[in-house]
């Protein structure tokens, strides 16, 4: 199954890949539902960017006490059933990727489901930064950065 | 009908002067006054009054984000800075700016489509908007910083608040001093670093989560991918640029997108992350450079020779945006003019120091003087070239081969700008740009000469078009071959300079980036015009405009829209500076003079044909509907616009041509 693959070297820090998940899942630009996000680093130049890697052993689903979390065999992509989710958070401090995104204004996690199949995130991303890829591509050799724990900017930081 | 999408809804107004802060609808220029400079315009005619200076509290600083600004829309987040200029000579003219980064998407999260500010606060000030809320904070503690100093002191080295600031430069009410954002978005032109310096407005720090209304999701999310994919490479031109090797691995040089949105590598904007300080012996610098900052370094053998080499240019290059100064002004004009000063043996060194363009010491002690107003020769170049000329009683007729007008250095004018190639005819077009405008054009005028040249085999051998086939494509936005024709001297040359002021207006005001709009060439159709979906290239701003706020209006109509800003802005020139014809041909002189290079295909350097140049001007002013003996708006341009109460107004002062002999 086609998992998202970032490679942070080729970002350019567009946001494009951010402002079009926010508009594809909400239907309107809202930030709180982008389910990939970029905290620019001004200074530095050193961008982070938190996303969903689909894994195998999902720590969100496994936290769930509410067996929320379930595979879409079609996919592949780990999603959230919201009539059974019960918005306790334990998937979002479970992530190891920061990627279970806290929505303050909607008042439940936010997750990855690969766009159905057809993630629009890698289709705006101009650089080749943000790819949708099999695992078995050679292409695919690069996972990016590891996941940043403490950032406000990508959901799970002290702010939560 | 009233848009449903794209406006954060809000139009924040501040009062420095009483500290009043009140929340204005947008709607209540909507959609007329459509947003970024359009709206600016009306505003600046409601609210400016004659007499009114770039320092007086009555002048009203507008920072205002457009409704493509904060979406998916590529290359859409621009910021737009309108008021009465610093920088404007020989009248402070109500003019524009632009600046890049994240502000303008965050002001519009925080709810908020502008900032209007007028008055002036007794002690240093910041402002300060969270989220629908904002304070006027005490900024004593700031007072001096730099710009980078003062973005981390309110919280923007995390990333959380976007701050827009000003450095010492602007503190200090120099005329070329800018107000930036990030490591290098100014809004650089105009001199508004001095404007909030007036106003004693230090900064302004945003941060926002609001969601922003889009009025049909589904079409929107196509129309933006369509012209995402559609767009070529760096400034819409042919070819991808490429990284240096040697800098990526000495100065981890990587591509960064200097505006949000922004959806192709440039030529112009690299950031670095380990340059060494020459200077400050020890420190590694980062941050970007974009657009003239590259420049800094020098380029020997030719017109800007300096020798100050990557690593110190890096670095003169920060010191100047954290002091707060113009990039365009130092480069293209005050760096060749000292040049001529010490060549022509009129001014060997400034305030103790020979003038050295090869010495970073030299650099250092010239901007950091200006933007401190220290010594006598450098306070006179904190007011720009062209005012310390009269301070300091020479250089004039140096200064008047480098700046075309108003104040500014030469742009894409094929004379005092030599850094970007263009030649006869094609600066003719640039000529009447200049001429009637305010500033600097070419910020968000870039589409016809540098398209022309960056499409052509002389700056893409590889990946252009022959002419004929420009002349075609071009014909379909110009209306005739003549327009692009290398060899069509001043035929058809009225019209893409009224085509391109349209696109200009929508630029600022949707936004959309001047680099890639509007699109014309593609090398990705049969007959290189550019297309994607059911759009042409020439429409994709428009097409974006309609899906995100509902508003449908046709080709037209939206440049229509355009047109009336471009006649409420120079209704208020005539309103507030008594503008006139003779005022836009004043830099008739400068195009006299020999241009810099030759066109291959005529063999000569040419010379503006005042006569010739006077036809253009003719045939410009009738399509603006303008009068030609004067080249103000008569009556009937100004109603046909929607503008009736302000032609009685115009009309009451007598400032309405008397016979609305429209060319």
């Amino acid at each position: 199954m086609k998992k998202l693959f970032v490679n942070p070297v080729p970002c350019t820090a567009c946001l494009c890949c951010q402002t079009v998940c926010a508009l594809c899942r909400t239907g309107q630009q809202d930030r709180d539902g982008a389910v990939i996000r970029v905290a620019v680093d001004v200074f530095g130049g050193d961008h982070r960017l938190a996303w969903c890697r689909q894994c195998e052993d999902a720590p969100c689903a496994s936290a769930c006490p509410a067996g929320a979390i379930l595979q879409d065999s079609t996919t592949g992509a780990w999603t959230v059933d919201r009539k059974l989710c019960t918005s306790c958070k334990a998937c979002v401090a479970a992530c190891p990727c920061g990627a279970m995104f806290w929505n303050p204004s909607a008042g439940r996690p936010e997750k990855c489901d690969l766009c159905g199949g057809s993630p629009r995130c890698a289709a705006a991303c101009a650089f080749g930064a943000v790819r949708f890829l099999d695992p078995d591509d050679p292409e695919a050799g690069f996972e990016g950065m590891p996941p940043s724990e403490q950032d406000p900017l990508l959901g799970r930081g002290p702010s939560e | 009908m009233a848009p449903r999408g794209g406006y954060a809804g809000s139009l924040l107004r501040v009062d420095l002067t009483t500290r009043r802060i009140e929340r204005q609808d947008t709607s209540d220029y909507l959609p007329e006054w459509y947003g970024g400079r359009a709206l600016g315009a009306r505003m600046a005619w409601d609210g400016i009054r004659p007499g009114t200076g770039a320092f007086d509290p009555g002048n009203v600083l507008m920072i205002l984000a457009g409704p493509l600004a904060g979406t998916a829309a590529p290359f859409s987040g621009r910021t737009t800075v309108c008021g009465i200029s610093a920088q404007g000579h020989p009248r402070e003219w109500f003019t524009r700016s632009s600046f890049g980064g994240h502000w303008g998407p965050e002001l519009k999260h925080a709810g908020f489509d502008g900032v209007v500010i007028t008055g002036r606060s007794e002690d240093p000030a910041v402002l300060r908007i969270d989220d629908g809320r904002c304070t006027i904070e005490d900024a004593r503690h700031l007072r001096g910083h730099g710009i980078y100093a003062t973005q981390k002191a309110l919280g923007g080295a995390s990333g959380a608040w976007k701050v827009l600031a000003i450095g010492p430069a602007g503190e200090r009410l120099s005329r070329i001093a800018i107000a930036a954002t990030e490591t290098e978005s100014a809004s650089g032109q105009g001199g508004f670093g001095a404007v909030m310096g007036s106003k004693n407005l230090k900064a302004v720090a945003v941060r926002g989560s609001r969601p922003i209304p889009v009025a049909r999701p589904q079409r929107f999310a196509e129309v933006c991918e369509l012209v995402r994919r559609e767009a070529h490479g760096s400034h819409g031109w042919p070819h991808e640029p490429r990284l240096d090797p040697g800098k990526v691995c000495r100065y981890g040089q990587k591509f960064q997108a200097c505006t949000e949105g922004c959806a192709v590598r440039c030529f112009d904007a690299r950031f670095y992350t380990t340059v060494p300080a020459v200077l400050q012996r020890g420190r590694i610098l980062s941050g970007q450079m974009d657009c003239v900052a590259g420049l800094f370094p020098g380029m020997p053998g030719g017109f800007y020779d300096w020798k100050l080499g990557f690593e110190a240019g890096f670095e003169i290059g920060q010191i100047a945006n954290d002091e707060g100064l113009n990039h365009w002004e130092i480069l293209i004009g005050m760096a060749p003019w000292l040049r001529y000063m010490r060549d022509d043996g009129i001014l060997r060194e400034v305030d103790g120091v020979e003038i050295d363009l090869d010495s970073p010491a030299f650099w250092a002690h010239l901007l950091t003087g200006i933007s401190r107003r220290q010594g006598e020769v450098r306070s006179a170049l904190a007011e720009g070239i062209v005012r310390a000329c009269d301070i300091l009683g020479l250089g004039h007729s140096r200064m008047r081969q480098l700046f075309p007008a108003w104040g500014y250095a030469g742009h894409w004018d094929g004379h005092g700008d030599r850094i970007n190639y263009v030649f006869f005819p094609y600066w003719v077009v640039s000529a009447v740009q200049w001429a009637v405008d305010t500033r600097d054009p070419i910020s968000s005028a870039h589409g016809y000469a540098q398209n022309i040249m960056g499409w052509s085999r002389i700056c893409s051998p590889y990946h252009g078009l022959e002419w004929s086939r420009i002349m075609e494509v071009s014909a379909r936005v110009y209306g005739t071959t003549a327009s692009a024709d290398p060899l069509g001297g001043y035929s058809g040359k009225a019209f893409p300079a009224w085509w391109e002021g349209n696109r200009s207006v929508m630029k600022d005001s949707l936004p959309v980036g001047d680099q890639v709009f509007p699109r014309i060439y593609s090398v990705k159709t049969p007959d290189n015009f550019a297309r994607a979906g059911d759009m042409e290239g020439p429409s994709f701003e428009r097409n974006m405009f309609a899906a995100l706020t509902g508003m449908d209006w046709d080709d037209r109509e939206m440049e229509a829209a355009s047109d009336r800003v471009i006649q409420l802005e120079r209704a208020f020139h005539v309103r507030n500076h008594s503008r006139c014809r003779a005022d836009d041909e004043s830099l008739v002189p400068y195009f006299e003079e020999e241009e810099y290079l030759v066109n291959p295909l005529i063999g000569e350097r040419r010379r503006l044909d005042a006569g010739s140049f006077g036809s253009v001007m003719d045939e410009y002013y009738a399509l603006r509907g303008w009068d030609r003996a004067t080249g103000r708006p008569t009556r009937e341009t100004l109603e046909k616009s929607g503008l009736g109460t302000e032609a009685d107004e115009l009309g009451v002062l007598g400032l309405l041509p008397a016979h609305g002999d429209e060319g």
